[in-house]
């Protein structure tokens, strides 16, 4: 039988039983709407998960306070032993960021007694004049025979990052660990040059620093050309080179600052230099305003290192008394974890739910084609009983099967639109939140449904003929 | 006709399409189940919300910002239930102990052009909303595909029957009484069906609130049967069974 007859046949078959036909169609179509219109919500549901963690991406860590004073080797001891505390540590990456000074100054400021009849401001404008802190007035940077002095300070409309605002500003001297690195790989990709030129600290002597110092110092034009230069640090009122000679290797630009740092953080972070100090300078320094920072890859892995979040959550459990020793967690943090969690038990549920109604929906289909096949018997018997062969008969079922199958696409895919551009309003309105349209997920959804649907109709298709006259 | 005989014809029924009814039972129970916990999670979710945020903040009451109220609008503002209302700051202020309803407010203040918010709870809040519009969309498809599911139950079921129905009516069976045959029959099958996914999402919700009580520490008691819900859907398909077969009845005898 040629290809156009069986059409035709199977069109003109469809057309008689008009009602039935319809019937059918509104059937699969409203299968195919729901598995479709829950796959969106799904992905909707999933990407607002995402979206809002995304957000929140520089706060997905725990934190350890390190004492002022403790010394750069038993700092590295106590982050690796923080790790060991994690109880999956995969893709967990420990940071160490931390300000130095030099060695002995937390010492000499326990000296300072309370009889001494100092207020704070005093106190460290003292301490600042013994050069116990490193100050913007009193370091200076040279390169290439020039030394550049501290000149250009913002004070109106600065940035978070921009705290140089005069002499008295303290320099943080920041220390970089190849081990724990200061820009964690989950925010800053390697992949990523936006946020830096040339590269971290590659061997002990290296230096990284970040473009906005260099303009407070009047070093320009900032550009690759300043990588591999040298850079003394010079403390003019202790008149002696606190680091000489360190090769620069990379220079961040300022938008690193706000991807790592967060407003909302408890240990704010705004060195603008990392030293990677040689062996023989080590001795001279120690911890000055410390925090070990384990990054999570993911909200998800937050909530499930933590034992107690449904607790913690539910006001059983103070976060504070999270004694695991694995860090502390900030408000915000908890509260993004919170609503990780919520919406990962939520998710589970419809995940759940889901998977058991598409199910059900799915055997609604096959019921479907259980009522075409009764639909449809006495017409195959006619074509039998006029010789037609069982080939081509199966065919035009099968075309039948195609073309109801194809009608319903159009329909569900009208009224999928329809429900999306409903949704995704209340979406907007209701959360702030605009999902985008998951097409791929849908069209591989829909491919599938076709798959499923046309492997179920296959035992219908070589359905036996009634006998003439049969019940 | 004797009702004995009735019966006896109601029973001789089942025996007829058995693949097809056993089938059509696990598939509409399956169907009910899920129809009944999505309603049941869509009306409980305030109330659920309610209890996690006073735990969540150890506070009774939460306050509102009631942007856009004024000292005219007290009545309105103390009927929703809010107390220690201030009007004297730049923005009046206004606490709430029961967030039941908060959504229903929120949504009549800002079509009157007011808002009412709290920074701190409204993120939870939209997701408590976000979770609710999910159970119900997906809750209203599947009660679509239940009703029609069970309207291509009774078409399947009275087309293999056709013969047998058009013989009764020859051997004199009023019209009435075959179609009250096949109402009793379907309305077992039906009431069968209930009675199971009753049991399932009665098992279910047992089960949900042991989970909520042991892993997020909620006592909610997720009601078992939403009574309402079960008399809407056992109407709406002795509606629909009616209407089917006087349709099955008309093309039947067209076709004669």
């Amino acid at each position: 039988m040629k290809r156009i007859d069986r059409i035709r046949t199977a069109a003109r078959n469809l057309r008689a039983g008009k009602r039935s036909t319809i019937h059918m169609v509104i059937g699969i179509t409203v299968v195919m709407l729901f598995i479709l219109a829950y796959i969106l919500v799904l992905q909707v549901f999933m990407g607002y998960q995402r979206n809002s963690e995304e957000k929140k991406r520089a706060l997905c860590y725990r934190f350890l306070n390190i004492e002022e004073g403790t010394g750069l080797d038993e700092l590295i001891q106590r982050a690796e032993e923080g790790m060991r505390r994690i109880h999956d540590p995969s893709g967990v990456q420990a940071s160490i960021l931390t300000s130095i000074q030099p060695a002995g100054s937390a010492a000499s400021k326990e000296t300072m007694t309370s009889t001494d009849d100092m207020d704070y401001m005093q106190f460290i404008m003292y301490m600042l004049r013994r050069g116990d802190y490193y100050t913007a007035g009193n370091i200076s940077l040279k390169m290439d025979q020039t030394t550049y002095e501290a000149e250009t300070f913002t004070h109106w409309n600065r940035p978070r990052y921009k705290d140089i605002m005069n002499v008295n500003s303290l320099f943080r001297l920041g220390l970089y660990d190849p081990d724990f690195g200061v820009f964690p790989e989950r925010i800053f990709s390697d992949e990523d040059e936006t946020w830096i030129y040339g590269s971290l600290p590659e061997a002990p002597g290296d230096v990284v620093l970040d473009e906005y110092l260099l303009e407070v110092y009047n070093i320009g034009p900032i550009s690759e050309d300043l990588i591999g230069k040298n850079l003394t640090i010079c403390n003019k009122q202790a008149g002696r080179d606190i680091l000489s000679d360190y090769r620069i290797s990379g220079i961040v630009k300022n938008r690193a600052s706000d991807l790592r740092e967060s407003d909302e953080a408890y240990d704010l972070h705004s060195e603008h230099i990392y030293v990677y100090l040689r062996e023989e300078d080590r001795q001279q320094f120690e911890v000055a305003n410390g925090t070990l920072r384990y990054y999570y890859p993911s909200y998800e892995a937050l909530t499930t290192n933590i034992d107690n979040i449904g607790a913690i959550m539910m006001g059983r459990v103070e976060w504070t008394e999270l004694d695991d020793g694995a860090g502390m967690l900030s408000d915000v943090t908890l509260e993004v974890a919170s609503y990780h969690w919520l919406l990962s038990q939520a998710g589970r549920f419809l995940v759940l739910l889901g998977s058991v109604a598409i199910l059900a929906a799915l055997s609604a289909a096959g019921y479907l084609l259980a009522f075409y096949r009764n639909r449809s018997r006495r017409f195959y018997t006619m074509l039998d009983a006029i010789g037609m062969r069982k080939q081509d008969r199966v065919r035009i079922c099968r075309t039948e099967i195609f073309l109801i199958l194809g009608i319903a696409t159009l329909a569900t895919v009208y009224l999928l639109l329809l429900f999306w551009f409903v949704f995704r309003y209340v979406i907007y309105n209701a959360m702030h939140f605009t999902p985008a349209f998951p097409a791929w997920p849908i069209l591989v959804t829909l491919l599938l449904i076709w798959v499923i649907i046309w492997l179920l109709s296959l035992p219908f298709a070589r359905f036996k003929p009634v006998e003439i006259g049969g019940v | 006709m004797k009702t004995r005989d009735i019966l006896r014809l109601i029973t001789n029924e089942a025996k007829y399409g058995k693949r097809e009814w056993v089938l059509s039972y696990m598939m509409q129970t399956l169907l009910m189940v899920c129809v009944l916990i999505c309603m049941v999670f869509f009306t409980r979710l305030p109330k659920t919300g309610d209890i996690l945020l006073h735990a969540a903040f150890d506070s009774e009451e939460f306050g509102f910002q009631l942007s856009g109220y004024t000292r005219s609008d007290l009545d309105e503002l103390t009927k929703m239930g809010f107390e220690d209302i201030n009007f004297d700051m730049r923005e009046p202020v206004g606490y709430l102990k029961n967030l039941e309803h908060i959504w229903w407010y929120k949504f009549r203040a800002v079509i009157q052009g007011n808002d009412i918010w709290n920074q701190e709870i409204d993120g939870y809040l939209m997701i408590l909303l976000f979770c609710r519009i999910v159970f119900a969309v997906i809750g209203i498809l599947l009660w679509v595909i239940l009703l029609n599911s069970v309207s291509n139950s009774f078409r399947i079921k009275l087309k293999e029957r056709e013969r047998f129905v058009q013989m009764m009516y020859r051997l004199g069976c009023t019209k009435r009484t075959i179609f009250f045959l096949y109402y009793a029959f379907f309305a077992l099958r039906a009431l069968l069906v209930f009675f199971t996914a009753v049991v399932l999402s009665g098992i279910t919700m047992h089960l949900l609130n042991g989970y909520m009580e042991n892993v997020m520490y909620l006592k909610v008691d997720m009601p078992i049967i939403p009574g309402v819900l079960i008399a809407v859907m056992v109407l709406l398909q002795l509606m629909l069974m009616r209407r089917t077969m006087r349709k099955a009845w008309r093309e039947s005898n067209e076709e004669d």
